[in-house]
């Protein structure tokens, strides 16, 4: 089969548009992440096999590391990241998970579309509820939809509500259900079945133990000092004080 | 006649002059701060080495703002060897304050910083707005959105926690081309940070504890935007403290209360003396409420008050209440921040646009009069025998007493003075003649105690009945006077308050001596002129105000045909008792400038406020303006004053101030912060020297001034022509050595005036001074030295005065900053060389005055002293509501007047 001058022409026109998408795509990366590794605890790895990165984030260099479109995290044992996104979404992630970011953003407005696919582990999530923007979790098994709110959700199809709304989807029947504050949905191996129920205070609080750990929660205060400045001069001023809280 | 009472009186002035600066033990140590700062509390300190608690009456710090027309009042309080003013600095417009400082000794003598003519030559400081302040505002540029992920405003993280990272969205093709910048603390770090089109991002490494400020612009070619400016804070996360569960509760008072006690040996002799001294404050609502008070043993009833007390409450803004001793001030000419034991209370409603105040109270409490006797001394003629008595009532050393001086003051305003508001103010003060027995006469001297007169014989006793003011009183007896002041204020402000105008005038009235009421017909009678009963009338209606007499300053009444029997007195307005004041004042943030015009009479009389400079007129101008993004500030000032306002001098001096400063405040503080001043002043009164009577080489010298009028030779008043220069520079620099933090301070003022027309009106006075404060990275220890270098010579050689001073200091924190030690080693040399100034007669046995000079006394009296101080002191906390504070000070002087003192203190806090 021969191509015609005219399909030359629209394979081109559409080779170029493909060409111009995907270098658009990969100038949007370069100027915005998606989303910073704002605090973490060693040892945390970042990886995107496209842009040719990897890296194991070093505590006194990689502060701020920033994450784009396909970049993959992943904490050892012991390692622990709190990830923000760029509309100040925030997600706690535990050891032994591995979660790659994916998602948009517009270089004139804050409307941004994030997914996390969370393919090991378990990460807790505030979402700010900021209107168009889409959220969303996904495992091999579900997938947990958001727009503002705390939500914590394993690799396992494991989804939990701490305050606000989550729609979780299994992948393979595409049943959705509604979660509310207090409620657990799981999505079993198959991904076509969702069980959900609600949670003890007891049952939250376990799971939530181990997201505080990247938290240095400080209560500010005020005190006045008098001090000696460099003139030789004593001042008065207002000092902050901090104090962590119970 | 008058030559020789000038020549003595002169004389006089010297013999007094020289053993005041020669007994004088102490001398002020001050660093004089490159600047102040705007809207923060500035405390200064003053260090007098060898002065203890027992030598000090009171001390304060007399200051203004951009050359005021007098000065306000603080009063400096003495603790650990050191003087302390806390001034918060907020008048909003002010670009100078100029300060002395005052010490009182209960001696009766004085000291002074600056040491020479302190209120013609006060420091001068700039004031600098505070570092997050100086920013110069910028336009918001609505086109950029933008979202901030790390951190956000008021965030607390430790230090390696900080990320800056910001999100930016913008439409590129409405956006004028440009850059973003990113600032820390006005620093700007963009080319260390991660930028791109839409997202910028920063790891500070070397972010200290504290507060920090991050600040966002887009920089076009032809303007800078602000996208946004926000604080957060570094603090270590190891330093903070757990919550209790009574933080939260608003109302709880929160104060202080120190108890202290202190044995001293000063002289030889021991002395024990307690203090309690308290604070506490709280608010519920719409009310704030505070306490103070201080007691100590040391109270004495010789002195004005030692134990002071007060509480202030406060409603709103509405309402306010000042009881105890309190610091009122009503207007610059009238009361301004004097201490007075009584009630300031003050209302502001109908948003603000009606304002009153009203101050009752004591200025001085009264302090008994101390006699010893009646002294009899016999004059006798040439052969011994006596010709005539003198009865002279003795009064015991510091003895003299004071009368409770009493002040009611008003003031009602209409109008916001950020708009308009004019206002009357008013002030009586007035001595209370009868609070305490005060001997005038013999026939007072008899309410007194028989013992004072009981060594009278019979004759004596008989002959001062009938003839009682041949008593006299030792040193004279004390007056009650009288003192009324009234006027009007102005107030407008324009452009957001940018532009202000403010004026104030007021008339003033003084009584010398109010004994005896208002002036009676018959007292004008017995005074040589008449009034009539209906004029006696209104001065007895006026005596609510003030008391009229004939010791009042200025009578308003002038006598026509005196000492005839056609005299009689009309009234006239002497304009000599008035004052007035109007500033303009113009501020943008980079340029402010003033224009004063004051005139006041030389009667013009506050007893509420002694610092207003009378019989002057004239223009002030300054104008300081910023540059470099607020890091320079230069100040431009030109004065213009003269006295005899009322033309009743024989002479006008006139005065031209041009003044100048320049000042480099970087924010950056490894850089060095400077500031160099230059001030010269002109001062002449026309007059030319001109004396034929000496040899020209001592014409500038001569007791006499002459000028030719025509065939006539006629005495002149003495002429003035001398220039001052005045050059001041500090410079402070931070600097890092062998891990050691320092603060290095370097400040240096040169005074000379010239006299060209008197050969002893020269002055020179240099002083340096140099502070290192030494802060260690390792080890919660910080140290002092300190270098004072003071040299003054007045009067072309009559006195020189050099000192020198060196002290340091150090303060160690351990036990986890429990326990403090510091300590503070002080020492200085004085020296003083003084020669008295004399008359020398051009022939011996003339007895013409008019070919009489100066010349200098060929005796150089010299007196040198050392004084050593040792200080030591520990602080403990144990806990947060108690501390315990140890003091101890030992002082040696050694040379003239040498001692040895020691004085150990205690105190226990409690914070609550």
């Amino acid at each position: 089969m021969k191509l015609g001058k005219a399909q030359i022409a629209l394979f081109g026109v559409l080779s170029i548009i493909l060409f111009l998408g995907t270098l658009k795509t990969e100038l949007i990366k370069q100027d915005r992440p998606l989303a910073i590794v704002k605090r973490f605890k060693p040892n945390v790895d970042i990886e995107n096999s496209l842009a040719d990165r990897s890296k194991r984030l070093d505590l006194e260099s990689d502060r701020g590391e920033q994450l784009f479109d396909g970049d993959t995290l992943r904490t050892d044992a012991e390692g622990y990241a709190l990830v923000v996104f760029m509309d100040k979404s925030i997600a706690k992630v535990k050891p032994q998970s591995l979660l790659i970011v994916r998602g948009e953003t517009e270089r004139t407005s804050k409307r941004s579309n994030t997914r996390i696919d969370l393919s090991l582990g378990e990460i807790f999530l505030n979402v700010e509820p900021q209107g168009n923007n889409d959220f969303e979790v996904s495992t091999s098994r579900s997938l947990a939809s958001v727009k503002g709110t705390e939500f914590g959700g394993n690799s396992d199809g494991y989804v939990w509500v701490k305050e606000g709304q989550v729609d979780v989807t299994a992948l393979q029947s595409g049943e959705t259900i509604s979660l509310f504050e207090k409620m657990y949905a799981q999505v079993n191996g198959n991904a076509d079945e969702i069980e959900s129920g609600t949670l003890s205070d007891n049952e939250l609080t376990n799971l939530d133990d181990g997201f505080d750990e990247l938290n240095e929660e400080l209560i500010k205060k005020q005190i006045k000092l008098r001090f000696k400045d460099a003139n030789g001069q004593i001042r008065e001023v207002t000092i902050d004080y901090y104090e962590k809280g119970n | 006649m008058l030559n020789w009472v000038l020549k003595i009186a002169l004389v006089c002035i010297f013999i007094i002059f020289i053993p005041t600066r020669t007994v004088a033990q102490f001398t002020v140590q001050h660093q004089t701060p490159t600047a102040l700062t705007l809207n923060e509390t500035n405390t200064l300190e003053f260090m007098v080495p060898g002065v203890n608690q027992n030598d000090i009456q009171d001390a304060f710090l007399f200051y203004n703002y951009d050359d005021g027309i007098g000065f306000k009042q603080k009063e400096a309080f003495f603790q650990n060897g050191v003087f302390t003013v806390s001034l918060d600095i907020d008048e909003p417009t002010a670009s100078s304050l100029e300060y002395y400082f005052q010490l009182n000794l209960r001696s009766g003598s004085q000291l002074f910083f600056p040491e020479n003519a302190a209120t013609e030559n006060p420091v001068r400081v700039d004031i600098i707005s505070s570092e997050g302040q100086v920013t110069k505002s910028l336009k918001r540029n609505s086109e950029i959105d933008y979202t901030i992920l790390s951190p956000e405003q008021d965030d607390a993280l430790s230090p390696n926690d900080v990320v800056i990272a910001i999100a930016l969205f913008y439409d590129v093709s409405v956006l004028d081309p440009g850059e973003f910048r990113l600032f820390i603390d006005n620093r700007d770090v963009t080319e260390f940070a991660d930028t791109s089109d839409y997202f910028i991002s920063y790891v500070p490494k070397d972010l200290k504890n504290g507060s920090h400020t991050i600040q966002l612009e887009y920089h076009t070619e032809s303007e800078n935007f602000l996208v946004e400016r926000w604080d957060f804070d570094v603090v270590d996360p190891s330093q903070a403290r757990p919550t209790d569960f009574n933080g939260g509760n608003k109302n709880r008072p929160i104060g202080r209360i120190e108890l202290g006690a202190r044995s001293q040996q000063i002289g030889g002799s021991i002395n024990d003396a307690f203090t309690a001294r308290s604070n506490i404050s709280g608010s519920y609502g719409l009310l704030r409420y505070s306490f103070n008070g201080f007691i100590t043993s040391q109270e004495s009833n010789r002195l004005q008050p030692q134990n002071r007390y007060g509480t202030a409450l406060q409603f709103g803004k509405w309402l306010k209440l000042d009881a105890g001793h309190v610091y009122p001030s009503i207007s610059k000419f009238t009361i301004s921040g004097r201490r007075v034991f009584g009630v300031n209370t003050q209302a502001s409603l109908l948003k603000e646009s009606l304002n009153l105040q009203f101050v009752y109270g004591e200025i001085n409490r009264d302090i008994s009069n101390l006699y010893t006797g009646i002294n009899r001394t016999e004059i006798t003629d040439g052969s011994g025998i006596p010709v005539d008595t003198t009865y002279t009532l003795g009064i015991e050393d510091l003895g003299k007493g004071t009368f409770t001086r009493k002040i009611t003051a008003g003031r009602i305003a209409l109008g916001n003075e950020r708009h308009f508001q004019f206002g009357l103010h008013a002030m009586k003060v007035e001595d209370d003649s009868s609070s305490i027995f005060n001997v005038r006469d013999f026939i007072s001297l008899l309410e007194g105690p028989p013992s004072l007169y009981s060594n009278l014989d019979q004759n004596d006793y008989q002959k001062l009945q009938s003839n009682p003011d041949l008593l006299q009183v030792e040193g004279g007896s004390v007056s009650p006077k009288g003192n009324f002041v009234a006027g009007t204020s102005l107030k407008m402000g324009f452009a957001q308050n940018k532009i202000r105008l403010e004026s104030e005038g007021v008339v003033s009235a003084l009584n010398n001596d109010i004994y005896g009421g208002s002036l009676t017909v018959e007292g004008a009678d017995d005074l040589g002129f008449d009034i009539e009963q209906k004029d006696a009338d209104l001065l007895e209606k006026l005596s609510r105000f003030i008391i009229i007499n004939e010791n009042i300053s200025v009578l308003p009444i002038r006598v026509k045909n005196f000492d005839s029997d056609s005299s009689e007195a009309e009234p006239f307005f002497p304009t000599s008792i008035l004052g007035t004041n109007s500033e303009l004042s113009i501020n943008y943030p980079s340029n402010n400038f003033k224009l004063q015009y004051r005139w006041v009479g030389p009667n013009f009389t506050s007893l509420a406020n002694s610092t207003v400079r009378k019989d002057i007129a004239g223009f002030t101008a300054s104008d300081r303006f910023r540059l470099f993004k607020n890091r320079l500030y230069v100040t431009l000032g030109y004065e213009a004053l003269e006295d005899n306002v009322t033309n009743n001098k024989s002479a006008t001096t006139e005065s031209k101030t041009y003044r100048s400063n320049l000042s480099w405040y970087p924010v950056s503080r490894t850089l060095p912060r400077m500031s160099f001043g230059f001030r010269y002043r002109n001062r002449e009164n026309g007059v030319t020297r001109f004396n034929p009577n000496v040899a020209p080489e001592f014409e500038k010298a001569a007791v006499q001034n002459f000028m030719i009028d025509g065939l006539d030779t006629l005495i002149t008043p003495i002429p003035k022509e001398n220039v001052t220069l005045n050059l001041s520079g500090s410079v402070t620099q931070q600097f890092e050595l062998f891990e050691i933090l320092h603060d290095a301070s370097l400040s240096l003022n040169n005074l000379k005036t010239t006299d060209d027309v008197f050969a002893y009106g020269d002055v020179r006075s240099s002083a340096v001074s140099f502070n290192i404060t030494s802060r260690f990275n390792e080890v919660r220890l910080r140290t002092q030295l300190g270098l004072t270098f003071n040299n003054t010579e007045t009067g072309s050689g009559q006195t020189d005065i050099n000192i020198f001073g060196l002290y340091t200091g150090v303060s160690y924190f351990l036990l986890d900053g429990k326990l403090n030690l510091n300590g503070r080693l002080a020492t200085t040399s004085n020296t003083s060389r003084t020669r008295a100034l004399i008359v020398e007669p051009t022939v011996d046995g003339d007895n013409d005055p008019n070919n009489d000079y100066f010349v200098l006394d060929s005796q150089v009296n010299e007196s040198s002293f050392n004084t050593f101080v040792i200080q030591a002191g520990a602080q403990y906390n144990v806990n947060t509501y108690h501390s315990f504070i140890f003091d101890a000070n030992f002082t040696n002087v050694s040379g003239t007047g040498n001692s040895n003192d020691s004085i150990v203190a205690l105190r226990y806090l409690f914070n609550f």
